[in-house]
């Protein structure tokens, strides 16, 4: 298990009027190498889990593991070199953009772990690749990039760590179609070439259908469901009830479904719809 | 009669700015009064800069636009045109001014010089449209990224304007937000009369419009209802955009040589096509080979 | 971390002293001030006192939050006093005993009027923050200010910049909360080293800051004008203070505090 977590809980305002419990008794195992999606609406506690993750936060009780090692009962510098394998890239991440240059903001990270200058070049250039930008953005300033190139730098400066476990809080919220698919594309590839974890945190059931390999389903600070990406699309119904954004094509394979057709609702993609009406069509036979 | 128009508008914005190239190139559009208008693009394809035009924030370069029958150009018509063409941008967080949320819709009516007993009065209608009312006192910073571009949104019909300009109000918003801010702008429109052109880059938003306007580099590639625009599906992926997924199922079945209607967006539209399509209403399939 | 900060915080509530006028407070504040300052004697400061009580109950805010404003200045209180007692001079309480000669009657009464004298000084001006939301402040302020407008002084738009800092004070908290969090996720590190490392360690986290707060501004900007903002002529004010009963009960109150005072200055 590369990430691990053994009944964490965490409240804010500890003996304060105002104390909440933003995360109820987690225990979550995840595998290394596999792709995850996180779902869950604002406040359900995704944004507190991932921020323990590489020891932002501190458990209230319980213990997070990475790689085997308890965050909180190892020496602090041990608890910073984590920070190195569990890259975390927040929500906005291009508002952390400081550098003159493109390749000093991702040559921080890097400089950071106190690397060689030939490995800290050959990271700032590969992370560069793996977000697809070229090479002749790097003596710019990130200043003068369009927003969806600024994001990619800001996640290419996370990716130069060259951690095991990648983090993506929302990156695609705010940017259109095109820059939204463009960094899931990126991501595809980052995954399959590095072969390292992803954790990918999203509104979007779609975009966790179409890129992760399991899902995690969080509620109010707990954990419902951790499942392959198929069986937590097999209860639409409680997604829809938690606020989620089902797929349109799902939605209206279950509508078909409870008309008596009898169709399948493991549909989330256009292929898949495609696919199902079509092989209906040939047989013939609709009702049950 | 057009409450907006623009002539073979042309901006380009100036060299400090660090753009030099035209951002619209001979636009024109109009909107009639008391329509929902989507303007669908994706980012840089001129459909921020054209609203700012409408209002009178940009001044065209070339040619002309009209709000509320006065052109933008001259310099006397600004405040009229302030007033009657409210504008919502993008993060609800730039734009709320005050530290409770009361004083922050009254805002404007401060600005325009409104008498105190009807500036009450106006505050609470404004918050109720919007569903905010019980919010209030509350502070701002404190709320919801919905609730807290509703309070945006409640800051500007306060004007009682006549049109309510939208820049990507919901880009920044969750699932939950941004149902509550497009809920409120269908209210707004429906019970108040109040003309919305909305711009997004969400087509399920743009889906529920009366028209929409596709942008691309500038210039206006599309401009229909919802129904005949999202027929058009190669044409919006070559620039991009995305379209609703029963569209493209349909566009897909087509390409199978099932003869099922293009314009199909809701998914209650979907459902019925698709059964009408397995009872047999759409032709007989049985011994058909597909590519798939 | 930075969130602890309490100077200037306001706790919301209902009591009379919270509906006071703000104008009121502030100009019953200043009033206290200089009521402490003319005090001479350990009467004058018992009266001080039990006004200064008589408000803390009347608001039901907690002696103990109020003592908390006082602590983060113990230090202050102390140095103060102590550098009192050693430069007052007159006559030495133990004359015999040579070390101990610095320890003067005088210099005792002097730090003791002096650490009172702080103490009630903070717990009254911390209380009209306590009592008084900032916007009623500013509000208040640039009411309080006006007639300064006749010899142009740049009253409304002083006023508005207050609002919009107190405005935009949390969500740049926020901000700075965010931005260390994402450069700490980069293996930057602010706690150790030396203060020139420290201090370095700061510019990614100003940068970025800077970089938003200025397009915050822009964006700000946009929004005020399409809103009609347009400086401050011919603006009416949606927030109206009235003079009520109250304040009239609160200033007679404050007269009587001051009459005592002199009276105890006088007579003692």
């Amino acid at each position: 298990m590369i990430i691990e977590t053994k009944n964490l809980t965490h409240k804010y305002s500890v003996g304060t009027p105002f104390e909440k419990v933003a995360l109820d008794n987690i225990n979550l195992q995840i595998e290394e190498g596999a792709y995850v999606g996180l779902i869950g609406h604002t406040g359900s506690g995704k944004s507190t889990l991932i921020s323990h993750l590489n020891a932002i936060l501190q458990p209230t009780e319980g213990q997070v593991l990475i790689d085997g090692t308890d965050l909180w009962a190892c020496s602090k510098a041990e608890r910073i070199a984590t920070r190195f394998k569990v890259g975390l890239v927040f929500q906005y991440p291009e508002y952390q953009l400081f550098e003159e240059t493109v390749y000093k903001d991702i040559a921080f990270g890097p400089k950071n772990m106190k690397l060689s200058d030939e490995e800290i070049e050959r990271r700032v250039r590969s992370s560069l690749a793996f977000v697809g930008l070229k090479e002749s953005l790097l003596e710019k300033s990130p200043f003068d990039l369009s927003g969806g190139q600024k994001r990619r730098v800001a996640i290419a400066g996370v990716m130069a760590l060259e951690p095991k476990v990648l983090i993506l809080d929302e990156p695609a919220a705010g940017l259109d179609p095109k820059g939204r698919d463009e960094i899931l594309a990126r991501l595809r590839d980052y995954h399959k070439e590095t072969g390292s974890t992803v954790l990918l945190v999203s509104h979007s059931m779609e975009d966790i259908a179409r890129n992760a390999q399991s899902a995690i389903v969080m509620e109010d600070g707990r954990l419902k469901m951790h499942a392959p990406v198929e069986e937590v699309f097999r209860h639409t119904d409680e997604l829809t009830a938690m606020g989620l954004d089902v797929p349109q094509i799902t939605r209206v394979f279950f509508s078909l479904k409870e008309k008596g057709y009898d169709v399948s609702t493991d549909i989330y993609t256009i292929e898949a719809a495609k696919r199902e009406i079509l092989s209906h069509l040939k047989g013939g036979k609709h009702r049950d | 009669m057009s409450i907006l128009e623009a002539k073979n508008l042309s901006f380009t914005y100036s060299e400090e700015d660090g753009k030099g190239e035209e951002v619209l190139h001979d636009v024109s559009l109009s909107v009639e009064e008391g329509s929902f208008v989507a303007i669908l693009g994706h980012n840089g394809c001129g459909k921020s800069t054209l609203a700012k035009h409408f209002n009178g924030i940009l001044l065209p370069c070339g040619g002309e636009v009209y709000a509320i029958g006065m052109s933008t150009s001259e310099e006397k018509n600004i405040p009229k045109l302030r007033k009657n063409v409210g504008m919502v941008f993008q993060n609800p967080d730039n734009q709320i001014i005050a530290t409770v949320v009361e004083e922050d819709v009254a805002f404007a009516l401060e600005n325009l010089g409104v008498p105190h007993d009807e500036m009450e009065k106006r505050v609470s209608e404004a918050l109720d449209i919007v569903d905010m009312l019980a919010f209030r006192k509350h502070a701002p910073h404190l709320l919801s990224g919905g609730q807290k571009q509703r309070v945006a949104i409640a800051g500007i019909i306060a004007m009682r304007p006549r049109v309510l300009i939208l820049d990507e109000p919901t880009a920044m918003l969750d699932p939950k937000g941004r149902k509550e801010v497009m809920h409120a702008l269908h209210r707004l429109n429906r019970q108040e009369g109040i003309t919305v052109l909305l711009i997004t880059h969400y087509m399920d938003e743009a889906v529920q419009a009366d028209r929409v306007v596709v942008m691309n580099e500038g210039k206006v590639l599309l401009d229909d209802t919802p129904a005949e625009v999202f027929q058009n599906i190669g044409l919006l992926q070559s620039v991009a955009l995305d379209v609703p997924q029963s569209a493209e199922l349909m566009y897909q079945l087509r390409h199978e040589d099932v003869k099922v209607p293009l314009s199909v967006l809701t998914d209650q539209e979907c459902v019925e096509v698709l059964a009408d399509l397995l009872e047999g209403k759409y032709g007989d399939y049985r011994n058909q080979k597909f590519n798939t | 971390m930075i969130k602890d900060i309490t100077i200037g915080q306001y706790f919301p509530g209902e009591s009379v002293i919270h509906r006071l006028d703000p104008r009121t407070k502030i100009l019953l504040t200043i009033f206290y001030v200089v009521v402490l300052f003319a005090i001479q004697t350990m009467w004058g400061f018992l009266a001080a006192a039990v006004y200064m009580l008589s408000i803390i109950l009347l608001s039901g805010i907690s002696f103990k939050t109020v003592l908390k404003s006082v602590k983060p200045l113990a230090f202050i209180i102390v140095f103060t006093a102590v550098f009192n007692m050693i430069y007052a001079g007159g006559t030495p309480i133990f004359a015999e005993v040579n070390w101990l000669k610095w320890l003067t009657y005088d210099g005792v009464r002097r730090a003791a009027f002096m650490a009172i004298r702080i103490i009630l000084l903070v717990m009254g001006t911390s209380f009209m923050t306590y009592t008084t939301s900032p916007i009623m402040l500013t509000g208040a302020m640039e009411s309080l200010l006006s007639p300064l407008k006749l010899v142009k002084a740049p009253v409304h738009e002083l006023s508005m910049m207050m609002t919009i800092a107190l405005r935009f004070i949390p969500t740049l908290v926020d901000e700075t909360d965010k931005i260390m969090n994402a450069q700490k996720a980069r293996g930057a590190d602010f706690e150790t080293g030396n203060i020139f490392r420290r201090a370095k360690a700061l510019i990614p986290i100003l940068v970025p800051l800077l970089i938003s707060a200025f397009r915050r501004a822009e964006e700000l900007a946009d929004a005020m004008e399409c809103r009609c903002y347009n400086g401050g002529d011919g603006r009416t004010k949606y927030k109206i203070y009235h003079f009520a009963l109250r304040d009239l009960w609160a200033m007679l109150v404050s007269l009587l505090l001051l009459a005592a005072v002199i009276l105890l200055n006088v007579l003692l």
